[in-house]
């Protein structure tokens, strides 16, 4: 296999859009969700050859993704201290509006289960998947996703099946 | 809500638009070029640290003077006065001295019995203290390690203790200023390796009120001792056998004067400030002009009245010309000139417990060592006043 612009680009055209629906579960911001993706595939070209050499090209996108997502939240919470948000977050033009109201409650919890419930519910990775992605145990991954549910629930008035595994 | 949560990624790749992909291509030119950026500026970093290593290393020109801070001194403390009131208390009569206001810096030392080495011996910690006296009577004690201690006009140079007799922050050398306080020395370039285990050497220029130790470029006659190095006057040197006496403007380039005497005389030589003596028993040929013009004269009408042999001379910044003879059965007798003319002799009053009388002449003043108790005057001779006793 080749890691050249051409195989990033195959990548890209197969995944982009997989990987910003997952990065905007968890941002609530498609545009910071694109350029967190976009970041990712970059890194990706940068990589070279390295990049030709990874097993899962998508989860090492997602990881890279989530990653320029997480430094940027961190970033940006320290800027939200000391004032409010000047834009409103920009949204997929043209989904649902149950969506978007999901969306909207995601971004009011905590980031640490916004990213459990996104990897669990839009990337489909099971809770041993995503313990191992974030460095976390699996019973911890559980409690994030049980919380999530939760208050996500009582934000969008539904009520939570418990069925995950 | 589980189904809401797991239709939103179709429903959001339904509506997305793939951007073109130039766009990535484009921010990983953009990584890249932080990338190459950033290893610059490491290298660069690098070469730049190493560079001024490597200059910190071979350039000891460039670096700030060296400084050395006396050491923390609990001055006056109960632990110094008790090392000076032990009863094997001594004064060190190699260490000590006399500045020129009449002050002492007296080395006092404690030797217990030891069975260990000789070196382990000469230092033992906390035996051996300083004390400062002033003409006026003021004193002050401190415990410290034995150094070599260089007298001044007004204050002392306290060399580096010998490595072996190093204390806790002991390594350097510090000042004694004229009010017996302790301060530091700024040394200029190469001074310190010469000046501060040996502050005696005559190279070594101190000066207190700069606080600086300058170590100066000399270029003597070879087989000569310096002297005097240039303070207020010209530079002196004496051959070995004290038959010839060299003087200098600016420490390179040197006239003479030889003494003549014959083979039988008993020479000596001293020089101080203007003045240049070379002697041989009672006749002298001095000059008191800097080697401007020399004069030779036979002292003896002017000793008349003292009993004389051989005489070993010394002269004073003020042109006070002393003598000591040693007489047999008597030891060595002290006398002076009474004016700067030589045309009378008196004998002065000092005499030590072991016999030997060797005046040191330190700017205005003059002292005589002694087992204990040393005489000073600061009118070339004329009174002699006693150092305290120990303690």
């Amino acid at each position: 296999m080749v890691a050249d612009s051409g195989y990033v680009r195959e990548v890209y055209e197969a995944s982009y859009r997989r990987l910003v629906a997952q990065a905007y579960a968890v941002t609530g911001d498609r545009t910071e969700a694109e350029d967190a993706v976009q970041e990712a595939f970059a890194r990706a070209v940068a990589a070279g050859d390295r990049f030709g050499r990874v097993d899962n090209p998508e989860a090492w996108l997602r990881t890279v993704a989530l990653n320029v997502v997480r430094r940027r939240w961190r970033r940006s919470r320290m800027f939200r201290s000391l004032g409010p948000r000047i834009a409103s977050p920009a949204e997929v033009p043209g989904i649902s509006e149950d969506h978007v109201a999901v969306v909207q409650a995601m971004r009011s919890l905590p980031f640490q289960q916004r990213e459990v419930l996104a990897l669990f519910y839009v990337a489909d990775l099971s809770v041993q998947e995503i313990a191992t992605m974030l460095g976390v145990a699996s019973g911890t991954v559980k409690s994030r996703l049980n919380r999530g549910r939760a208050a996500l629930g009582a934000l969008v008035g539904a009520n939570v099946e418990a069925d995950h595994g | 809500m589980d189904d809401r949560l797991r239709t939103l990624r179709s429903d959001v790749e339904d509506h997305l638009a793939l951007p073109e992909f130039a766009v990535v291509q484009a921010r990983a030119r953009g990584i890249q070029r932080r990338r190459t950026a950033i290893a610059t500026a490491a290298v660069v970093l690098v070469t730049a640290v190493t560079a001024v290593t490597v200059a910190r290393l071979t350039d000891t020109t460039r670096s700030a003077p060296p400084v050395d801070r006396p050491p923390t001194l609990k001055v006056d403390s109960e632990e110094a006065r008790r090392v000076l009131r032990d009863p094997r208390a001594q004064l060190d009569t190699d260490l000590s001295r006399v500045d020129g206001t009449g002050s002492m810096l007296a080395v006092v030392r404690v030797t217990k019995p030891s069975f260990r080495t000789q070196e382990a011996r000469a230092c033992p910690r906390g035996s051996s203290v300083l004390r400062w006296t002033s003409w006026g009577g003021s004193r002050h004690v401190w415990l410290d390690a034995p150094r070599e201690v260089r007298a001044l006009p007004a204050g002392f140079v306290l060399g580096a203790p010998p490595r072996e007799c190093r204390g806790p922050r002991q390594h350097g050398a510090y000042f004694v200023d004229a009010d017996g306080h302790p301060r530091s020395i700024t040394w200029t370039h190469g001074a310190r390796r010469v000046c501060a285990p040996d502050p005696r050497d005559p190279r070594c220029r101190f000066n207190l009120f700069t606080g600086k130790g300058t170590l100066l470029d000399v270029d003597q006659p070879r087989g000569t001792k310096l002297l005097t190095a240039g303070r207020g006057g010209p530079w002196w040197a004496a051959s070995k056998g004290d038959r010839r006496l060299y003087w200098s403007a600016d420490g390179r380039t040197w006239r003479h004067q030889d003494s003549g005497w014959p083979d039988d005389a008993i020479p000596s030589a001293s020089a101080v400030g203007r003045w240049g003596v070379l002697a041989g028993g009672t006749q002298v040929l001095f000059t008191h002009d800097a080697g401007a013009t020399w004069e030779e004269r036979d002292l003896a009408p002017a000793l008349s009245g003292l009993e004389v042999a051989d005489v070993d001379w010394t002269v004073t910044r003020r042109g006070t010309l002393l003598g000591v003879t040693q007489l047999v059965g008597r030891g060595d007798v002290l006398f002076r000139s009474t004016d700067a003319s030589w045309t009378r002799f008196v004998q002065s009053p000092v005499h030590t417990s072991f016999g030997l009388v060797r005046p040191v002449a330190v700017a205005e003043a003059l002292y005589v060592v002694d087992d204990e108790r040393w005489a000073v005057s600061l009118d070339d001779g004329a009174h002699w006043r006693r150092t305290p006793p120990i303690p």
